[in-house]
């Protein structure tokens, strides 16, 4: 076939145009597009089995390439797989292309979503200038000119805007949870300051009173101890006084002594010489010693001399008792032997005073060294007691000692209070960290990112509304502009002088007496020029210009008058593209229709003909 | 950027708007012109739009945006 040109599909009713139609757009999309039926089976001709495969396949060049597009569907598959192959110069057919590859081939023929602008159906002008289905003119110039993107666009941002909106209504939530959170770690912190320095104080208080307390025992132990110096000062001054009177008395004893033996001691002397002489001349025999009778006696009795201390023996006691004789004898020696006598006692009484006063003295010695030591120690004493003093002492140091325990306890108690205060703001702190991190982990992004994020959507979908307005007035004006460009050059002698399109996709003319009407007004030739103009001008405007058009009974509903205005816009349209039309064209020349004129319109196919190939369904296949 | 219609190229480039705004409406547009030619591709188109505005927030190198 040629690359451009118009394609009649003739035939009797029944004859399978439409079906063949239906088998490309089938082999195209799977589905069925005229009739609206959506069955496979669709493109199966009448007379063939129920269980025969359906199966279509095209040959398409696209651009330098040459490809075969094949569908195989049975009653158990109506869509069926499309199956794309690409077939090199020498006519060989590869093998199958993926599914993505077979598909993208199908979109550089023609997008599914505008494929019902270039299939169309005996009323197309009626379904694509109309307002009601879905592939009304707004719909279509929305799909075709890709407004639909913009509409999508603002759809999904309006999407993403309500989930944003939904996140970022979760985390102000949480954001104030956090801020709460940060609250009570914050509070907790300065609580625990506070406490730390509570215990701190605490602590001071309870060293304070400890320190009042060991004075208090140091001053308690200090009493103690001045009392016992009191003691032992006191002890001193008596054992001094003590010392004193022993003193005292051997001072008497010595005096006594003294003046009790003075007189003899002055005379011992005289005596001293006196006796010298006597002995001399007892010695010398003039004079026998005197002995005194009691010692004799005593001397006799024990058998010692009481004077020598030798032992006496019988001669010793004759001699003596001779003596005694003789003293007896010798009165006159009486007054000598009592002089003797007298002489011994006082040297006697003399030595026992010398004794006595020896004594005394030695007795006055050590007593005055034992004085001078507790002097001495009672002086240490003194000088201890005046360091201490004494006024400093408490009144009642147990009531006082109490007290100060009692105090320490106080604030002992305050410490572990403080202290328990610290651990359970501790803990208050971590947790309320634990779970602000928490938090702030499963926030992902923070109210603030989210709330610049919503203002940066909300922006962008201003500006698409704005873009979409303005593209959409852009759009209208270039098909407004392009369709009448078309439709005047189809029809010079349009009555009408003016077209326009509303907001809602709706064409008004206005014609030469400035009398508008809309398209319902226009004959279906009209209207069908009109459509044509449009799909011409679109498919100009999104690339699709050399897409292949299928027209099933294009002059259905036409009136013959308008069969060359007709025919003149499907050769316009020609220039560029493949355009297939069915045509009931009745064997025989059986006039089908009222409108129906076989002679016009072989004569204007025939014109067309000339110019382009030409595709014949015959009725009997 | 992508085969977006020239109509709306046309209309994007005389958008008053910052030349970064018309960039992430050109991305988001792209996106949804691939969603309506062939499909969505796995993420859904939300998010993908969410990531272009994010990727645009945060300054990343324009050829993210693609």
């Amino acid at each position: 076939m040629k690359k451009t040109g118009v394609f009649f599909i003739y035939g009797d009713n029944g004859a399978g145009k439409t079906t063949l139609l239906n088998a490309i757009n089938w082999c195209l999309y799977g589905d069925i597009i005229f009739h609206g039926v959506e069955q496979a089976l669709e493109v199966k001709p009448n007379w063939a089995d129920e269980n025969d495969v359906t199966k279509v396949r095209l040959i398409i060049h696209d651009d330098d390439k040459k490809y075969q597009l094949s569908r195989v569907a049975s009653c158990y598959d109506n869509k069926g797989i499309l199956d794309a192959r690409e077939i090199d110069e020498k006519g060989n057919v590869g093998n199958s292309l993926s599914e993505i590859a077979s598909d993208a081939i199908v979109v550089r023929i023609l997008p599914m979503n505008i494929r019902n602008l270039f299939f169309l159906s005996e009323n197309f002008s009626n379904e694509i200038l109309g307002h009601k289905s879905t592939n009304s003119l707004k719909n279509n110039i929305y799909r075709v000119s890709e407004l639909e993107t913009i509409e999508n666009a603002i759809a999904h941002l309006a999407e993403t805007e309500s989930k944003l909106a939904a996140d970022h209504t979760k985390a102000l939530k949480d954001s104030d949870k956090i801020e709460k959170l940060t609250e009570t770690i914050d509070r907790a912190r300065v609580m625990i300051k506070e406490n730390e320095a509570a215990v701190e104080k605490a602590k001071n208080k309870i060293a304070e009173h400890e320190d009042s307390l060991t004075k208090l025992r140091n001053i308690l132990d200090n009493s103690q101890h001045t009392r016992e110096l009191q003691k032992q000062r006191d002890d001193y001054e008596a054992a001094i006084s003590t010392t004193d009177n022993e003193l005292a008395s051997c001072e008497a004893d010595i005096t006594e002594c003294m003046q009790k033996n003075y007189q003899k001691v002055l005379l011992i002397d005289g005596i001293e010489e006196y006796w010298n002489a006597l002995k001399a001349a007892n010695d010398a025999g003039i004079i026998p010693a005197p002995i005194n009778p009691k010692i004799i006696e005593q001397s006799k009795k024990i058998g010692i001399c009481a004077c020598c201390g030798e032992k006496i023996g019988e001669n010793q006691i004759a001699f003596m008792n001779e003596r005694q004789r003789q003293y007896e004898e010798i009165d006159k020696l009486k007054f000598l032997a009592d002089g003797i006598h007298e002489f011994s006692n006082m040297r006697a009484d003399i030595n026992d005073a010398w004794c006595i006063l020896r004594d005394a003295m030695d007795k006055q010695e050590r007593q005055a060294q034992i004085r001078a030591g507790f002097v001495e120690q009672l002086e240490l004493i003194r000088e201890k007691l005046d360091d201490i003093d004494e006024a400093n002492l408490p009144n009642n140091p147990e009531e006082r000692r109490r007290e100060i325990k009692a105090k320490i306890e106080k604030w002992e108690s305050r410490r572990r209070e403080y202290a328990q205060n610290i651990v359970d703001w501790t803990d208050a702190e971590n947790k309320a960290f634990a779970e602000r991190k928490r938090l702030m982990n499963s926030a992902g992004s923070d109210a603030q990112e989210l709330e610049k994020e919503l203002d940066k959507i909300k922006h962008l979908r201003d500006l698409l509304i704005t873009l979409r307005d303005e593209a959409e007035q852009l759009i209208r004006n270039r098909i407004k502009d392009g369709v009448w460009e078309s439709f005047k050059k189809i029809l010079p002698d349009t009555q009408f002088a003016e077209i326009s399109i509303d907001d809602n996709y709706t064409f008004n003319f206005i014609d030469k007496n400035g009398y508008s009407s809309t398209v319902s007004k226009l004959c279906v030739g009209e209207a069908k020029t009109l459509a044509l103009s449009l799909i011409s001008t679109l498919s100009n405007d999104i690339g699709y210009s050399d897409a292949p058009l299928f027209i099933d009974n294009l002059f259905a509903g036409i009136a013959t008058s308008h069969f060359g205005d007709i025919t003149h816009c499907v050769e316009s349209l020609s220039d560029k593209k493949q355009i297939f039309i069915t045509y009931l064209f009745a064997r025989d020349g059986a006039k089908v229709s009222s409108n129906f004129n076989p002679a016009v319109i072989k004569q204007n196919i025939h014109a067309i003909k000339d110019k382009s190939g030409i595709c014949f369904v015959e009725e009997d296949r | 950027m992508g085969p977006l219609n020239k109509n709306i190229e046309a209309a994007l480039q005389s958008l008053e708007a910052t030349e970064e705004d018309k960039e992430i409406l050109a991305s988001i547009l792209y996106k949804e012109h691939r969603v309506l030619k062939e499909g969505p591709s796995g993420t859904t188109i939300t998010n993908e739009i969410v990531d272009i505005i994010q990727s645009n927030m945060r300054g990343d190198e324009k050829g993210d945006l693609n």
